[in-house]
């Protein structure tokens, strides 16, 4: 293989046979660094992790935003955002952040702020949900699938019992009883979610398993539990990456549903779902409060697919795309 | 390559070849014995996995094979030469008989003993696609034996898996590459590598080269030859291919439906197979001369090998043996010597010596 635009300053006659070494964790790293979408993914989750935390501060630290999500004012002009983008010779006042960038909410309070809130707290519950079910589900489906039979009919039975138990209720239910913190919810919601990284896991553990490279490693001594580790869950990455990315949406999107119903995150604390399903009447009228929280819930989606994106490609040595 | 002797054809094959010159036919240095070994695998109906029958896919197997030598192991799909290969490396753990290797009873060994015998025995697996792992760079492939066992510095890995690398022709530089980046038949010497890596005394290979083209194939039973040169390595090899195992080994044994009809020296396999179900098999080997190809007669078994789930009584060939009489359905032959180093499982064996039928 020639290496392409190479850096290194090789005669041409010796160019094919000066091949770097790399090793396994530079040439992912590097595959991620190079997968554009995801590194535009990565930069924009990055800043608007930044903005959520320093804004308005975070674990009682101070944050550079003046304003505090709980405090109520005044309303100024019904709440309208102050943040005006087009310069003065398009239409008026130019540039301008104002004292409410993202509006006002019924009681005056800055939206701008409460939104920033409302990201850190949906951030922790996605992701948290997230880690939590990719743990749990990889763990049970990698145990299923790899030691089949008995094991298998368990832990498969108890993964359709949860599968059949209604998200929502069960979510509701526990959201009740423990006051609706935001590590309980994100608890929950793992709890919930880990059906379907199980079956997924465990359905790729049944495939490899019969492979003989798994024949290979037993032959060379290797306990259960290295193969395991070692030699099939490298093969189910991808999978597993690109269905944690789906998990941490669709949180998202459940915490909303449990927000709606007023099961999720309690007042006066908040988040992009409570936001969103508190100005839903208001939409026709003040579309701000319905726009801004569902941008940001978008804009974390998508990072997070692309990020899974790349994320996989990274770790599949078959993408030779980025090869130097 | 001489071609197989038409067996009804009753060439007068010369007196029997005596054992292989290469083969060390010293009773004494025996480094595998197998003995009535079996393996029947449950077969399991319902709820409560009643067990209803068993596949016996291995059904009372002896054999030895000699230290430095390299036996051939051939039958149709589904004789159970792979299931014995797996005995063999105890992969799968028997359900009668026993297998000693240097002496020491390994047939039931648990996982953790058997570990430190897997230095001295070791499998090439049949699918180079699939025998090694997509996610491994070919140097944690090839290192793999030494981190699982221990046996190396973690600092000597390296070096001493590149000189692997180079001792099947490939490259040192190779080191960081996936398995993706290879062609059949260097991802086969790759395997061949990862075996070799621990030294051992054994190496069973299963079906080393049925997944390659021709031309490859010859490269890599010429580098098994080599290999088992340099380091004296004793070679279990299971083909259906009779061409390769007659080239590769010393001594043959034949399969049939979980048992070895016949046994032999490789040239007195070849020149003069006693069982019928052998020269059948001889007689199927594609002939390159097609004047040959005219002359010969063609042994053609009539039906499907019947099944391991319920074999026939005594001999299992006579359901399409064209000489079966009334004994064979009644009496199981033994395996018994019809020549030197030849033991063949027939009541009416084909060359017999003495041309004699009992």
């Amino acid at each position: 293989m020639i290496p392409r635009g190479g850096t290194t300053a090789a005669p041409e006659s010796d160019r094919e046979l000066t091949v770097k070494a790399r090793t396994q964790r530079e040439l992912v790293t590097r595959r991620f660094l190079r997968h554009r979408g995801a590194m535009v993914a990565f930069a924009v989750l990055f800043g608007i992790l930044v903005l959520a935390t320093t804004s308005i501060g975070v674990a009682g630290l101070a944050g550079w935003w003046g304003q505090d999500y709980r405090a109520a004012g005044q309303v100024v002009d019904a709440g309208r955002p102050t943040l005006d983008l087009l310069p003065s010779f398009v239409d008026g006042d130019g540039p301008a952040v104002g004292a409410h960038p993202l509006g006002q909410d019924d009681i005056g309070r800055d939206y701008f702020a409460l939104t920033m809130r409302g990201t850190q707290r949906s951030l922790t519950i996605a992701l948290l949900a997230g880690l939590i079910s990719t743990v749990v589900g990889v763990l049970l489906g990698a145990l299923s699938g790899f030691f089949a039979g008995r094991t298998d009919i368990v832990v498969m039975r108890f993964t359709d019992l949860v599968l059949s138990l209604p998200a929502l209720v069960l979510a509701a239910v526990f959201g009740r009883t423990t006051g609706g913190g935001a590590a309980v919810i994100a608890l929950m919601l793992g709890l919930i979610y880990w059906t379907s990284m199980a079956r997924l896991v465990r359905g790729e553990f049944l495939a490899l398993r019969e492979k003989e490279f798994v024949e290979a490693a037993r032959a060379m001594g290797a306990s259960p539990w290295r193969i395991i580790v070692r030699h099939i869950l490298p093969n189910t990455v991808g999978t597993i990456i690109v269905n944690a990315t789906l998990t941490i949406a669709a949180a998202i999107i459940l915490e909303t549903a449990l927000s709606y119903v007023g099961l999720g995150v309690q007042s006066p604390d908040t988040s992009l779902g409570k936001l969103i399903s508190e100005y839903k009447d208001a939409f026709q009228v003040r579309p701000w409060l319905f726009w801004w929280p569902g941008l940001f819930i978008v804009a974390i989606a998508l990072t997070v697919n692309f990020i899974g994106d790349g994320l996989r490609d990274a770790f599949d040595p078959k993408q030779n795309r980025v090869r130097d | 390559m001489t071609v197989p002797k038409i067996p009804s054809a009753a060439v007068p094959a010369g007196t029997p070849v005596p054992a292989d010159a290469s083969a060390p036919g010293a009773d004494g240095d025996r480094l595998l014995e197998v003995t009535g070994l079996q393996m029947h695998f449950p077969v399991t109906q319902g709820l409560l996995r009643r067990q209803v029958g068993a596949v016996k896919a291995v059904d009372g197997l002896d054999f030895t094979v000699r230290r430095g030598e390299t036996l051939g192991l051939v039958g149709e799909s589904g004789c159970g030469k792979t299931t014995t290969g797996r005995l063999l490396t105890r992969l799968i753990e028997p359900s009668a008989g026993s297998i000693t290797f240097e002496g020491v009873d390994i047939t039931h060994l648990s996982q953790a003993k058997l570990r430190p015998l897997r230095r001295d025995i070791q499998m090439i697996f049949q699918d180079p696609y699939s025998s090694l792992n997509p996610r491994h760079t070919v140097g944690a492939i090839v290192g793999a034996p030494f981190r699982l066992q221990g046996t190396k510095p973690a600092e000597e890995i390296k070096p001493a898996v590149q000189d692997l690398l180079r001792l099947v022709g490939l490259s040192p530089e190779h080191y960081n590459r996936y398995p993706h980046e290879f062609s059949g038949g260097q991802r086969q010497r790759i395997g061949v590598a990862r075996a070799l890596a621990l030294r051992p005394k054994l190496i069973v290979a299963d079906e080393p080269v049925s997944a390659l083209d021709v031309s490859i194939q010859a490269q890599v039973v010429n580098l098994l030859e080599d290999l088992q040169e340099e380091f004296g390595l004793t070679y279990v090899i299971i083909a259906h291919d009779l061409s390769v195992v007659r080239h590769i080994s010393d001594r043959v044994a034949v399969m049939y439906l979980g048992k070895i009809v016949e046994i032999a020296d490789r040239n007195s396999l070849y020149e003069t197979p006693q069982h019928p179900y052998t020269s059948a098999l001889l007689s199927a080997v594609p002939l390159p001369d097609p004047d040959r190809r005219h002359q010969r007669d063609r042994i053609r078994l009539q039906g499907d090998v019947p099944s391991p789930l319920n074999p026939p009584p005594a001999c299992r060939f006579h359901t399409r043996c064209w000489k079966a009489k009334e004994i064979c359905r009644t009496v199981e032959p033994p395996l018994r010597p019809l020549g030197p180093d030849h033991l063949a499982a027939c009541h009416f064996p084909e060359n017999a010596p003495d041309a004699q039928a009992e």
